[in-house]
């Protein structure tokens, strides 16, 4: 490992633990989204800075701010424009590996559930879906490790089985979505 | 965040140390249940994890008596819903006492009971009478949806834990608007909270400029319960961070 290598890595501990504490602050009820977006940019763009000419350092930083704010869509409730915004921001970054793309496609896919934009959420979720049954039929074949996909199929497949419930018109019980809460809120 | 650490770290070894010389082994905070207090019992199982908790923070605490008052809000099948709680001066403590206390299940026979019972508890609770501290609350709202159970006394001199609990059955609206104040009242963001602050936060994430812990929050945001380990490119990695041992 480089010099350089070991400049970036040691960055990138920084850069754990300090999102690490953001998150944790910006998931307070007491934080809004746009305030908690704003931290966020502030954060990219220091950790960008310290990440100087590694395109990588810098492109990483990103992909990590994006996947935090993703995070906060689902929690905080934005508008869906805003939530979709954040998706499509991420999408164009690239996911690094499978494992994240699975974590955040699961936060994007909820967000259309509870907006009730079902056919948004299924676009998203059906093809990794397909790609994981692939992966997984792979690895029984060749008797490998199987954990990895059946741990990501499990919370893809209820939240498919959920949106196709909500494409079909039912109702879903003990599920909130924007359209109940907005209702409760009405005097 | 690394500084506190060494000193929990440090402490907690001074204190094992110290408990080494002192107690025979196996021997540590000790609980009781004072005759005085009725109501029902907090199960075994969730007093000894709390008992444990008392025992992993015991070094960082001042000597002397200290009440946690706590209100449960628990749903029709007895499955804690919320913590509400006060009284611990440690934020670490707290956390692990209402993570304890959450993944209580309360017994059937308790969620038929239907009335308010208050406390005889002789142990002061931070200033407030008995019934005061019943519910932090307005307790002739709750009539009908809270029983009070019995004070769960945890010592580990020099220092003394009166574990107060309610219990509110249903979802009053008091219950609901507590929820909504308590910031940190979801269970994910506890135990992300809670598992920054362990040695678990220094281990990677899937990806760089990611931890551990976030893997573990995105999982318990989907199955709405903190998981036990979750898969790595190779084997399993833990996510129970409240567990000695670190790193693994």
């Amino acid at each position: 490992m480089t010099t350089e290598d070991e400049r970036i890595e040691c960055i990138f501990q920084d850069f754990a633990e300090v999102s690490g504490a953001l998150l944790v602050k910006s998931l307070k009820r007491t934080r809004s989204f746009a305030e908690a977006v704003d931290d966020y940019c502030r954060l990219e763009a220091e950790f960008v800075a310290r990440m100087g000419d590694s395109e990588f350092g810098v492109l990483e930083t990103r992909r990590r701010i994006a996947e935090d704010i993703i995070r906060l869509t689902e929690s905080k409730h934005p508008p869906f424009q805003t939530c979709r915004d954040a998706w499509n921001a991420r999408v164009l970054l690239g996911f690094t590996d499978i494992d994240i793309e699975c974590r955040m496609t699961w936060f994007f896919a909820e967000c259309c559930r509870y907006d009730e934009n079902p056919e948004e959420g299924l676009a998203v979720l059906m093809p990794l879906i397909a790609e994981l049954e692939r992966g997984l039929e792979e690895a029984r074949a060749t008797q490998s490790d199987t954990d990895f996909y059946e741990y990501h199929l499990e919370p893809l497949r209820k939240l498919r089985d959920v949106l196709l419930a909500q494409q079909r018109g039912e109702q879903i019980p003990g599920k909130r979505t924007r359209r109940i809460d907005e209702e409760d809120q009405t005097p | 965040m690394a500084v506190p650490r060494v000193r929990t770290f440090l402490s907690l070894g001074l204190l094992g140390c110290a408990s080494l010389a002192l107690l025979p082994l196996g021997c540590g905070a000790k609980i009781t249940y004072p005759e005085a207090s009725e109501g029902p019992r907090v199960p075994d199982a969730t007093a000894e994890r709390l008992r444990e908790c008392v025992d992993e923070f015991v070094g960082d605490l001042p000597r002397g008596q200290f009440t946690f008052d706590v209100v449960l809000t628990v749903d029709e099948d007895g499955h804690v819903e919320g913590v509400k709680s006060k009284g611990v001066p440690h934020e670490e403590l707290a956390i692990c006492m209402r993570i304890a206390l959450r993944n209580m299940t309360v017994p059937e026979q308790l969620l038929r009971l239907s009335k308010v019972r208050v406390s005889a508890s002789p142990a002061p609770a931070n200033g407030q009478a008995a019934a005061e501290r019943a519910l932090v609350g307005n307790p002739g709202v709750l009539v009908a949806v809270a029983v009070v159970l019995a004070d769960l006394i945890i010592e580990a001199a020099p220092i003394v834990i009166v574990i107060a609990a309610s219990v509110e059955l249903g979802k009053s609206d008091i219950a609901t608007k507590y929820r909504q104040e308590d910031d940190d009242d979801d269970p994910c963001q506890e135990h992300l909270n809670a598992c920054l602050n362990k040695r678990l936060a220094d281990r990677p994430g899937s990806v760089i400029g990611e931890t551990r812990c976030k893997m573990c929050f995105d999982r318990c945001r989907g199955e709405k319960e903190w998981p036990k380990f979750i898969p790595l490119t190779r084997g399993k990695g833990s996510c129970e961070y409240w567990l000695p041992g670190w790193p693994r």
